[in-house]
């Protein structure tokens, strides 16, 4: 009986991007531009920054104004003193309502800069907004997100419990290699990280993400799920750099740097088991699937059965007849030996995929 | 007449390959690849039929019509050659009526439902505490991952809870009545499917259904019967060279009458037996699939009832207990009920 064969990391030729500004601005590229991912491909002009302060007595600011920071903005009276009303920023008060007694005031702008982030091509534009670009990719697939998407720099961690500097997390995508409990999501939220791709987790979890509009990607399912070791891997290679957390297609991007291709390397055409060149199982670039074989020893495996969810092990043997299970069940099975703890388990075929 | 007909899942095809009228084959490839982003679709079909081809060493393509039913077609239209039906219309005009249960609709008799499953309620049909974050998380994961069976005791008994709340949520608002129900049901599906144990299919359907009177039952082990229906909706005169070679499996019947009766069975002996069954109970008596058992119901509310049933792999089954079950009393005593209708079935449980 043939089983799934599966890719977790695949490189993707045609990945189409959408960079952009945050405020209206200037695009600098046009369709058909190469770019490469430093380049700057637009700039707007932002505020980080907005407060609304409460007021009492007199103002002694008005719209338009520009204030420092501990600048005066109203005089009042409180309990038989005078108090004054300080500025906590640098910027321009852009709105005074006097009935709510309330003013506002905005940070200076600055120049923010889009930075391509991946090489490619400009494929369309959104004047003054957004460039598409095509570029390649490599692709890490879950299976479920939060459906919000971010990007950013990736980090990797196996546990956080130690660590108590947001810095570490602050504005970054973090990779969380072991089981993902609500302590650790809290924690993450609370450090200012981005965006967070797991094995699994919880579903309440993913609940609270999804109402918070937090980007989380699941690689594998619900529960505690370890990200297995290869992705992890590879993952820790690229730490630092900058990617993209897709939450509408489930996935992570990481850009390729580099020499495009001629397009004369072999490509991974995938397990053909049809005779005739149009009768092709085709593995597209962008499809996880290669195709489906025959299990043997020593196949890399991700087991589906609890309590050993999504674990992966190792093929040590492979039952020649249906083996019969505790549920009374008969089916084609395997012996796995599990790489987290060494444990040798009857596993049907059913329940489990060969990694690639 | 040689014809493939394909029951296209979304965890794996089952293939009933007929060869010629005596010499029907069935093979289940499997898929699996609910999860799996952007499968090409397209070549899906050619893979199915070639698995088809290497395993019984017969060619297809272009020999024999391609009949293709299931949750799964939606890609496949206008595909080649091939005769692409839905489930349900294939299922509505079968000869037998059906009960069958997939991954995210269930058929009964000539309707279609979408149930959804509340996992406070999975947790009323099992004898082992279950956190309801782990169970919420494994039924969630079910959905992703279809194909998979279980293996350990309590992921059965999950599963059968899953496909009596399936039954119950779908069925809660319709009203069926079971004496126009003149022939066997079958019951099929991947639920079904992963249910391997006969008693334990049958106390799953008669748990869930809700109706008095008398109901035969027959269960489809080779999840056979999306083919088989394609095949009669196609060429009915070939299902019925078919249609004996394919394994149907008499489970029994069942006589439900919710309250206290005196059963007296006609097994053909000299002698009539007759049982005093109190009401909320369940008893079966061991009666084989050729046998016809003439019942008398007597009972103090209602008039006296003759029914004719023959037998099956679990019997005749007497159900006196009020539907919808009450499973909302306290853990003990739920635990205890469930137990003893096991038990009086013939059945072990997992705890």
């Amino acid at each position: 009986m043939k089983v799934a064969v599966i890719k977790n990391i695949i490189e993707r030729e045609d990945v189409y991007i959408e960079r952009s500004l945050p405020n209206d601005g200037i695009i600098f590229v046009k369709k058909g531009d190469r770019v490469s991912p430093l380049d700057n491909l637009g700039s707007a002009e932002v505020s980080y920054a907005s407060v609304a302060i409460s007021f009492t007595g007199s103002l002694k600011v008005s719209v338009g104004d520009s204030v420092a920071e501990n600048d005066v903005l109203s005089y009042g009276m409180k309990r038989l003193k005078r108090e004054k009303v300080l500025s906590p920023i640098h910027g321009e008060v852009y709105r005074i309502d006097n009935k709510e007694k309330k003013i506002y005031i905005r940070s200076f702008p600055q120049e923010y800069e889009l930075i391509s982030g991946f090489e490619g091509v400009v494929e369309n534009i959104a004047e003054g907004r957004s460039v598409l670009l095509k570029s390649r990719a490599t692709s890490v697939p879950g299976v479920l997100s939060s459906g919000f998407g971010v990007s950013g720099e990736l980090v990797v961690f196996e546990d956080i419990s130690g660590e108590d500097n947001r810095k570490y997390f602050e504005g970054k995508i973090v990779l969380f290699s072991r089981n993902f409990s609500e302590d650790v999501y809290k924690k993450l939220v609370k450090f200012g990280t981005s965006g967070v791709v797991v094995g699994g987790m919880d579903s309440c979890i993913l609940e609270e993400a999804k109402n918070e509009k937090f980007p989380a990607l699941l690689l594998y399912g619900y529960g505690k799920i370890p990200v297995i070791s290869k992705v992890v891997e590879y993952l820790r290679s690229i730490q630092g750099r900058f990617v993209i957390l897709r939450g509408e297609t489930k996935e992570l991007l990481i850009p390729k740097i580099g020499k495009k291709g001629t397009g004369n390397e072999k490509r991974d055409e995938g397990t053909s088991y049809l005779e005739g060149k149009d009768r092709k199982l085709h593995s597209l670039e962008s499809s996880q699937l290669i195709g489906f074989r025959e299990p043997v020893a020593g196949d890399l495996v991700q087991v589906f059965i609890r309590p050993f969810f999504g674990w992966e092990g190792e093929i040590i043997k492979i039952y020649d007849k249906m083996i019969k299970f505790e549920s009374k069940i008969y089916a084609h099975a395997v012996r796995v030996r599990l790489r987290k703890n060494k444990e040798e388990i009857d596993v049907a075929l059913r329940n489990i995929r060969i990694l690639e | 007449m040689s014809i493939l007909s394909i029951d296209l899942g979304i965890d794996a095809a089952r293939c009933l390959l007929v060869i010629k009228p005596g010499e029907i084959k069935n093979f289940e490839i499997p898929l699996g690849f609910a999860t799996i982003p952007n499968i090409n679709r397209k070549y899906l079909l050619d893979y199915i039929v070639s698995e088809v081809e290497e395993l019984s060493s017969i060619k297809i393509w272009g020999e024999m019509p391609i009949l293709i039913a299931g949750e799964n077609i939606r890609a496949l239209r206008g595909i080649r050659e091939v005769n692409v039906y839905t489930l349900y219309e294939v299922l509505k005009s079968f000869e037998y009526p059906v009960l069958d249960i997939e991954r995210d609709v269930l058929f009964f008799l000539d309707k279609m439902f979408f149930p959804i499953i509340d996992p406070n309620r999975i947790r009323k049909w099992l004898t082992f505490n279950e956190s309801k974050v782990s169970l919420k998380n494994r039924l969630e994961n079910l959905k992703i991952y279809s194909q998979i069976i279980p293996q350990y005791g309590r992921d059965f008994s999950i599963s059968t809870a899953i496909l009596r709340e399936k039954i119950l949520n779908s069925l809660k608002l319709v009203s069926w009545d079971a004496s126009e129900v003149k022939k066997p049901i079958v019951v099929s599906g991947s639920f079904i499917s992963k249910v391997y144990d006969p008693g334990n299919i049958f106390l799953s359907i008669i748990d869930s259904l809700v109706f008095s009177g008398k109901l035969e039952i027959l269960f489809d082990r080779d999840h056979v019967l999306a083919n088989a229906a394609a095949i009669s909706f196609y060429d009915n005169k070939l299902y019925k060279s078919i249609y004996s070679q394919l394994n149907f499996i008499a489970l029994g019947a069942v006589i439900a009458v919710s309250e206290d009766i005196t059963a007296e069975i006609d097994l053909g002996l000299d002698k009539k037996q007759k049982l005093d069954i109190p009401k909320n109970s369940l008893y079966s008596i061991p009666v084989d699939k050729n046998s016809l058992v003439k019942v008398k119901i007597h009972s103090e509310k209602m008039d006296p009832f003759n029914y004719e049933v023959f037998g099956g792999e679990v019997g005749v089954v007497f159900d006196t207990r009020e539907k919808p079950l009450n499973l909302d009393v306290p853990v003990r005593s739920r635990i205890k009920l469930l137990d003893k209708w096991r038990k009086s079935l013939g059945m072990e449980h997992f705890a």
